[in-house]
């Protein structure tokens, strides 16, 4: 079944088409990928799935039902998350206090609950804390809680970013270019990371440029080029795709 | 196990009593009636602060018309208790009530849209606001004003003397700064902090910045209306002039003074503000004839822009910086 069903999506940004009728469907449960050239659209479909900005044209829906008109804050109520290419981490926060943000969705006090710290907000502070430190060393930065956000390491801040999402418990994940950057080490332990958020019943959808990466982790994968989706289908067939060899890795050797 | 999140909280545990120790003596050496009632005057400019500092520095939004709600926190009180003899205490939790309201309306179409027009709407209404309280004579009693404001009283206790009303202001002044760190050290205070550094990032984890931003001018109006209150009590009259766009920037300078990043700024930025008006208004007419309010607003202006380049974070930020202690979880 189809977790996330993208109809047909178009996106104008004043004369720039950015995507042209892109329809994908996103199996639950199955790594996919999303590859092409830079500027072929695939943050802009990002950013559509989670609401950021509305299409032009096109319809969004999961698990059925249609995102079409709801705000980005809705979406992850509904189960949508998403990391940034440039992480987006809240800078001014530590790296505890980022991922226990990413508790919101799953918790409720007030205002006044919280300015008379209320038993039940304490107990709910409590909940926060636990669930954040749990994300936290599943990402493996278990020790680096009380770190400003902004200090650590670009590599990090991106695993933050993932713990921050997880945090929501959303059922899609959206990643974007969640390797850049990283050493070869560190890419391998990203693919284990990923392979067992899948584990947790998340489906994963990435943006990833290293193609050794992509065809290791994806069970599927589809192609954009220039606003255009050109091909989809396992890695084995993508390998062989002549459009695909032609947009994406023509573009490597330029 | 939880000891470390208990050191992140510490430092405002301790600051909070050292704070209350402070202000309880503080009448036991000041002696001088007329240095007791500025402190009152500080007081509840401190409270009218905290809530500008909410908003600007957590919500990141701008105020030019607090004035406005602080001035329906003082007339709700004044008319109530003096045309409909009402009990000062309900009256005080009626403007409180209405105060609050119109905040709750303003907000919520003001941030559906984005950018900063919350300034401009609430500029639009201190300007209303100022004006209607002249207009509307028969109720407010136009520019002349409102006498005859009853003392405040609980059971037999009446708060008539300066000392009693000092210790009154700043317990409601340590009350709310209780409850505004509360909710800074909160899940409301860190998904502020988030829309503060990136209102897209918090929207992709839930945070409906909208929402938030609204209740913190809310949260800000209400505490301006309670600083109303206070203030007409005190005085025993109400007129417009204290409630004029003066006023409204000489707010924002008390909050940027006393700096965005932590609400202890606000008593800081207050009792700076003020001491520096006690000053200007004796000295300025030695360097500038016929000195007025617009000349003291033109040196609130020069001070603003000067902490803006020179101490961007507030006068306050060197004393308590918001960085954290170490804990000792991750120090292992
Ligand atoms: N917010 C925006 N405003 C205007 N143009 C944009 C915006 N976001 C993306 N674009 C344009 O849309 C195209 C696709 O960009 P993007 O989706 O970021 O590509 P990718 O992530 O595949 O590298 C580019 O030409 C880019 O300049
Ligand atoms: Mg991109």
């Amino acid at each position: 079944m189809a977790i996330l069903q993208i109809e047909k999506i178009s996106k104008q940004f004043g004369g720039v088409a950015a995507l042209k009728d892109v329809s994908l469907d996103v199996e639950e449960h199955r790594i996919t990928a999303l590859i092409g050239p830079n500027g072929a659209g695939k943050t802009t479909l990002f950013n559509i799935v989670a609401g950021t900005f509305p299409p032009t044209a096109g319809a969004v829906r999961l698990a059925g039902q249609l995102l079409n008109g709801m705000q980005a804050h809705e979406r992850v109520q509904l189960g949508i998350g998403r990391t940034f290419q440039n992480a987006l981490l809240f800078d001014n926060m530590t790296v505890l206090e980022n991922v226990m943000v990413g508790c919101h969705p799953r918790s409720h006090t007030g205002i006044v609950a919280c300015g008379l710290r209320l038993p039940a907000m304490r107990r709910e502070e409590e909940f926060i804390y636990l669930e954040a430190m749990k994300y936290l060393n599943l990402v493996g930065l278990g020790l680096h809680t009380d770190e400003l956000a902004s200090n650590l390491p670009f590599g990090q801040q991106r695993l933050v970013a993932i713990a921050r999402s997880l945090a929501a418990e959303p059922r899609l994940l959206l990643l974007d270019e969640p390797a850049a950057g990283l050493n070869a080490l560190e890419k391998m332990d990203l693919i284990d990371l990923v392979r067992r958020i899948q584990e947790m019943g998340v489906t994963v959808l990435l943006v990833e440029h290293d193609m050794t990466l992509v065809m290791q982790l994806a069970e599927w994968i589809a192609v954009l080029d220039a606003g255009r989706k050109i091909a989809e289908g396992t890695p084995a067939e993508i390998r062989r795709n002549r459009q695909v060899i032609a947009a994406y890795l023509g573009e490597e050797e330029a | 196990m939880n000891i470390g999140r208990f050191w992140h909280r510490a430092p405002n545990v301790f600051g909070l009593i050292l704070f209350a120790i402070f202000l309880a003596i503080t009448p036991l050496w000041v002696q001088s009636n007329y240095l007791l009632s500025t402190a009152i005057f500080i007081g509840i400019a401190a409270i009218l602060t905290l809530g500008l500092a909410l908003l600007m520095g957590y919500a990141g939004q701008i105020s030019l018309g607090h004035a406005a709600f602080y001035a329906m926190g003082a007339y709700t009180s004044a008319i109530l208790t003096v045309k409909f003899a009402y009990s000062p205490w309900l009256a005080m939790a009626l403007g409180v009530l209405i105060t609050g309201t119109l905040a709750y309306l303003i907000g919520k179409v003001i941030f559906r849209l984005s950018g900063h027009y919350l300034a401009l709407a609430t500029l639009a209404l201190g300007v209303i606001v100022f004006l209607a309280l002249g207009e509307f004579r028969g109720l407010t009693g136009g520019p002349s004003g409102l006498p005859g404001v009853p003392q405040l009283t609980i059971g037999g206790f009446s708060f008539d003397n300066d000392v009693k009303y000092y210790y009154l202001v700043w317990a409601v002044f340590w009350l709310l700064l209780a409850f505004s760190l509360n909710v800074v050290n909160s899940r409301i205070g860190r998904a502020l902090r988030a829309i503060h550094a990136s209102e897209i990032a918090a929207e992709s984890v839930g945070v409906d910045a909208s929402r938030f931003k609204l209740r913190v001018l809310v949260l800000s109006a209400v505490y301006a209306s309670l600083a109303g209150s206070l203030y007409v009590h005190y005085m025993r009259f109400v007129s417009p002039q204290p409630f004029d766009f003066n006023a409204s920037v000489r707010l924002v300078v008390m909050a940027a003074v006393g700096g965005l990043a932590s609400v202890w700024g606000a008593p800081f930025g207050a009792a700076a503000v003020i001491l520096l008006t006690v000053l200007l208004r004796d000295t300025l007419p030695f360097f500038i004839k016929n000195a007025s309010g617009e000349h003291t607003v033109i040196v609130y202006g020069v001070i603003l822009v000067l902490i803006m380049i020179f101490m961007p974070e507030g006068l306050t930020s060197g004393l308590l910086k918001r960085r954290r202690w170490p804990s000792f979880r991750s120090k292992k």
